[in-house]
């Protein structure tokens, strides 16, 4: 099945925590991807924290997990670590009791826990840097003998071992300090949460997309306007409402252009939350959807309450068949159903696309430099265009040219023997021809230089301005290219 | 002459000096338990022209191995500093041959990790890389 469920903190408040307490909220400080991040910052013995679930197969309403295996991946960023000792950063948990839990040390690195609080495994190598995000990912088991949990620091293994995590499933995580452990001073952030059944969700940003039209189905009263808040949402002040009692009423929205909103790249997930309550208590059966070149992937019906709460429909691949495609998810529909039988009124405030991507980075070119003494080193991290090709702003550079070092990207590796070019403005390549055929999957070196006749080595020294070029790496390529010069 | 010395936890002391129209830096460097040590050294830039090393103090015999590598994990020394023979004291001259009888020197520029690979249990050395800046 993929991706379960995903959580940007989009909404801006706390309506899509399953709960939340002690020194935290919604923060704009920081955020790894759209506007908003949980942030938890209790000092000396103070605890705080937010604890996500999963979605209901049957009602679209947040829920346990419950998941036998479930891979969490969230991105985290602190402040302020323990100044000594260490502090729950996490905590998994299922339905009512800890299964595990990761700490953050005063030298910034990471342990786990299992749920008789015994350590597991080795503590982390990594020693995480403040005001930086990383991607933890957590491997978590559910059996009545000593399993296997993993922690992942930036999709690279950090910590592995076995340990008595309990033989109920995966419930919900608290993320943040639910407990106190050493009456240390924290200050950390969340953003981009995401759960699977299958693998580690990897790398992901997740945006809110809104509604910005009117869709293929106008049953309801109101128009896409009433639901387009921006988060979080405004209650009564603005909502479409149906109060039919024929049932099986729909209306359906058109979805903003997500690259708007930062969408590019791959397409991992879309979860489509509607806010929704009753105008008086009844007996409802209200259900959201996702609609897609035609096919609908609709929730489950719930009763619903007189309270607002969201209600979702998550789909990790397209209805219509296939992964998403970013021309597909242009133009779904999202919308709401009313499947009630009596004529009271069901009201939606807003209505929420969450989209999970792993960008691409824009084509381009980005120069730095750096000088050491008479040495200078000129970094570009290029992404290529959809023809293979990328090239950076005219630049001044001055020296003598050693060598360059040429790294693919990993994840976006260039195709095999690509080409690098410094070239001048009459069109020379100051290399020599020597960055030429470089490697997709290796680290290369090459010493710029040339043969006199005399058979001794002549350098290259630069004097004026160049330009670096990318050519032949394919489309949508990322690498960095760097110049050492001595100057 | 200036010299600033920079103390570092762990397994490496390094020591900057400046005269003469070259920059030293001296390293100390004292091995794990499994015969490793690696740390950062001080960025620097220039070229490098020679390393001078010691025998190693408390080692039993053999060889260990001397890697400097920069940011992006090209050894500095292009491979000069290995196999180095823990009883003796020598200096190695440091290029690139990039063709046959055709060599280039070797510009450093920034930060550099130094990496002592195969040596004994604890054991400690000397070694000075001459920079030209």
């Amino acid at each position: 099945m993929g991706i379960t469920n995903i959580c940007g903190f989009e909404h801006g408040d706390t309506l899509e925590l399953e709960a939340s307490g002690g020194t935290a909220g919604i923060s704009t400080a920081y955020a790894h991807a759209g506007t908003y991040s949980w942030r938890v910052y209790p000092t000396t013995t103070a605890t705080g924290y937010a604890r996500l679930q999963g979605i209901s197969s049957t009602t679209g309403a947040r829920a346990t997990i419950n998941q036998a295996t479930c891979y969490m991946r969230i991105y985290f960023l602190y402040v302020t670590k323990p100044a000594a000792n260490e502090e729950q950063i996490m905590t998994c948990r299922s339905s009512s009791a800890v299964k595990g839990e990761i700490r953050l040390t005063s030298s910034g690195t990471l342990k786990l826990f299992d749920s008789t609080a015994a350590q597991i495994g080795s503590t982390g190598t990594t020693a995480l840097e403040p005001y930086r995000w990383y991607r933890i990912e957590w491997y978590m088991t559910t059996s009545a003998t000593p399993s296997t949990s993993t922690v992942y620091v930036d999709g690279a293994e950090e910590i592995t071992g076995s340990g008595t995590f309990t033989n109920n499933n995966v419930g919900d995580y608290d993320f943040g300090k639910p407990t106190n452990l050493n009456g240390q001073t924290v200050d950390f952030y969340y953003d981009d949460y995401a759960i699977s059944d299958s693998a580690n969700p990897g790398e992901g940003f997740i945006v809110a997309v809104p509604v910005n039209g009117a869709g293929s189905s106008s049953q309801w009263t109101g128009s896409y306007t009433d639901i387009d808040d921006t988060p979080p949402n405004d209650g009564d002040a603005t909502y479409i409402y149906d109060g039919t009692a024929s049932g099986g009423k729909v209306s359906l929205f058109t979805i903003s252009n997500p690259g708007n909103y930062g969408v590019r790249g791959t397409i991992k997930a879309v979860r489509v939350g509607s806010v929704i309550r009753e105008e008086l208590a009844h007996t409802s059966a209200m259900a959201t959807r996702l609609r897609s070149a035609g096919t609908n992937s609709t929730s489950g019906n719930r009763n619903i309450t007189a309270s607002y709460g969201f209600q979702h429909v998550l789909a990790a691949t397209d209805p219509a068949g296939g992964n998403w495609t970013y021309d597909r998810l242009k133009a779904i529909e999202v919308g709401v159903v009313n499947n009630g039988t009596t004529a009271n009124n069901v009201l939606c405030t807003y209505m929420q696309v969450l989209v999970e991507f792993a960008p691409i980075p824009a084509p381009g070119v980005i120069v730095s430099r750096a000088a050491w003494g008479r040495a200078e080193r000129i970094e570009a991290r290029w992404a290529s265009d959809d023809g293979g090709a990328a090239w950076s702003e005219w630049f001044d550079a001055t020296g003598m040219l050693d060598r360059i070092i040429a790294v693919p990207d990993s994840t976006y590796a260039p195709s095999a023997n690509y080409d690098v070019t410094l070239e001048r403005p009459d069109g020379v390549d100051a290399l020599l021809g020597l960055g030429a055929n470089r490697s997709a999957a290796n680290v290369e070196c090459a010493w710029i230089y040339r043969e006199t006749t005399a058979g001794d080595v002549e350098r290259n020294v630069l004097g004026g301005r160049y330009r670096v070029k990318i050519a032949n790496a394919g489309a949508n390529k990322c690498g960095v290219v760097a110049f050492v010069l001595a100057t | 002459m200036s010299v600033l010395v920079y103390p570092r936890t762990g397994h490496v002391e390094e020591t900057l000096s400046s005269g003469g129209g070259e920059t030293i830096v001296a390293v100390n460097w004292t091995a794990d338990a499994s015969g490793d040590c690696v740390d950062w050294l001080s960025p620097i830039g220039g070229t490098l022209r020679r390393m001078t090393y010691r025998a190693t103090v408390a080692g039993t015999g053999g060889t260990h191995s001397v890697y400097l590598y920069d940011e992006y994990g090209i050894d500095m020394l292009d491979g000069r500093g290995a196999g180095l023979t823990d009883s003796a004291t020598d200096t190695v001259f440091v290029y690139r041959a990039v063709e046959a009888d055709l060599d280039v020197p070797i510009v450093l520029c920034g930060p550099l990790q130094l990496r002592v690979s195969g040596a004994d249990a604890s054991d400690a050395g000397y070694m000075a890389f001459f920079v030209r800046p």
